[in-house]
């Protein structure tokens, strides 16, 4: 191969590995983590859907309500998600797209968290999210 | 060692100096980057996983494409424009891609001249054209390398702001994309022609980049 031959190839194989990068940011743990928060919701434990709430959003349920997270979250109502339809995920953020909700996920140093849930689109605009951090 | 070090000290000069810049923009793009996420109450990264994002990627090669642009045009542009008085032009009259006498191909080569520009065919023909050749692939790589690290990048502030991600194929279309790209070709653009135009007049004694100290404004192709 001759030189110009091989600076193409290591070229190739930089946008090779940009391209897995970028897309292969884990889609898995953040699809997991999502799922979990809806189970632990749809069975009332909302003790242990708030240990998947990211830190911002979190507080600011508790602020709001005035009260601890596991009451303030089975006050908030969210509607039942369904399945799991798609996951895009792109550096430290992830949406899950479930059959009638959408999550935006964030990766922190403790693993993957819900930072908005509830959501519905707004054509045009950000999402409008029932349960949502600052 | 010594002899290599003196002859070949431009080469080395910028090489140090571009892992230094390369390391700093790393460690500040790192540093900013927590910032950033910080102040949306976001998780922050190593510098090994910052190195390995698309933030990383996006901001050097945003870089890289437009510089490699910029020599693939001037290389090329050269060879049929030209600017009285410049010394980075040829004289006027001169343009073209010149006969094989004057480029030393074919029969007209003498010992020392590389092989491919003595066999003739399409090997002389890839030689003659060699540099810009690299200078493109380069481009067009790093230009693709940007897009896909753009896009990703995009996608994630997207998601900070609750916005559904673009697909690639929009992405190449929207406005961050073109912004990045044509911020740098502005500059780019200047900096050549700024560099052609200003070297007709004022002069860097010892530059090849310029003219003698000595020689008229109205001499072309003309290096110190």
């Amino acid at each position: 191969m001759g030189t110009a031959g091989r600076y193409l190839s290591v070229a190739a194989a930089a946008a090779t590995i940009t391209v897995a990068t970028a897309c292969g940011a884990q889609p898995s743990p953040a699809t997991s983590v999502a799922r979990n928060f809806v189970a632990a919701l749809d069975a009332s434990d909302t003790a242990t859907a708030c240990g998947y709430l990211a830190p911002g959003t979190r507080s600011d349920l508790e602020k709001s309500a005035g009260k601890p997270c596991a009451a303030a979250l089975a006050e908030e109502d969210l509607p039942a998600a369904g399945a799991v339809e798609n996951t895009d995920a792109f550096g430290t953020m992830a949406q899950v797209r479930f059959a009638q909700d959408t999550m935006f996920l964030a990766e922190f140093k403790d693993g993957w968290k819900v930072m908005a849930a509830g959501c519905a689109p707004e054509p045009g605009h950000p999402y409008d999210c029932q349960l949502q951090g600052g | 060692m010594r002899r290599f070090v003196r002859e070949c000290s431009l080469s080395l000069f910028f090489g140090v100096i571009f892992i230094g810049a390369l390391v700093g923009q790393a460690v500040a793009g790192w540093h900013q980057f927590n910032s950033d996420q910080l102040a949306e109450g976001l998780g922050q990264i190593s510098l090994g996983r910052y190195l390995t994002s698309a933030d990383f990627a996006v901001d050097v090669t945003e870089n890289w494409q437009s510089e490699y642009l910029q020599f693939l045009l001037y290389i090329v542009a050269t060879v049929w424009l030209v600017q009285r008085g410049s010394p980075e032009s040829k004289k006027v009259g001169d343009a073209g891609l010149e006969s094989p006498q004057q480029q030393k191909l074919g029969r007209y080569a003498d010992d020392e001249s590389p092989a491919w520009a003595k066999v003739g065919g399409i090997r002389m023909t890839v030689f003659s054209w060699s540099l810009s050749l690299l200078m493109a692939a380069i481009f067009l790589v790093s230009w693709f390398v940007q897009s896909v690290g753009g896009w990703a990048t995009y996608n994630e502030t997207r998601l900070q702001r609750m916005q559904d991600p673009l697909r690639w194929s929009q992405y190449l279309r929207d406005a961050d994309f073109w912004s990045r790209t044509l911020q740098n070709w502005q500059s780019e653009f200047l900096a050549v022609g700024s560099m052609a135009v200003l070297s007709i007049y004022l002069r860097q004694r010892g530059s090849p980049e310029s003219k003698p100290v000595g020689a008229p404004h109205a001499s072309t192709g003309v290096e110190g």
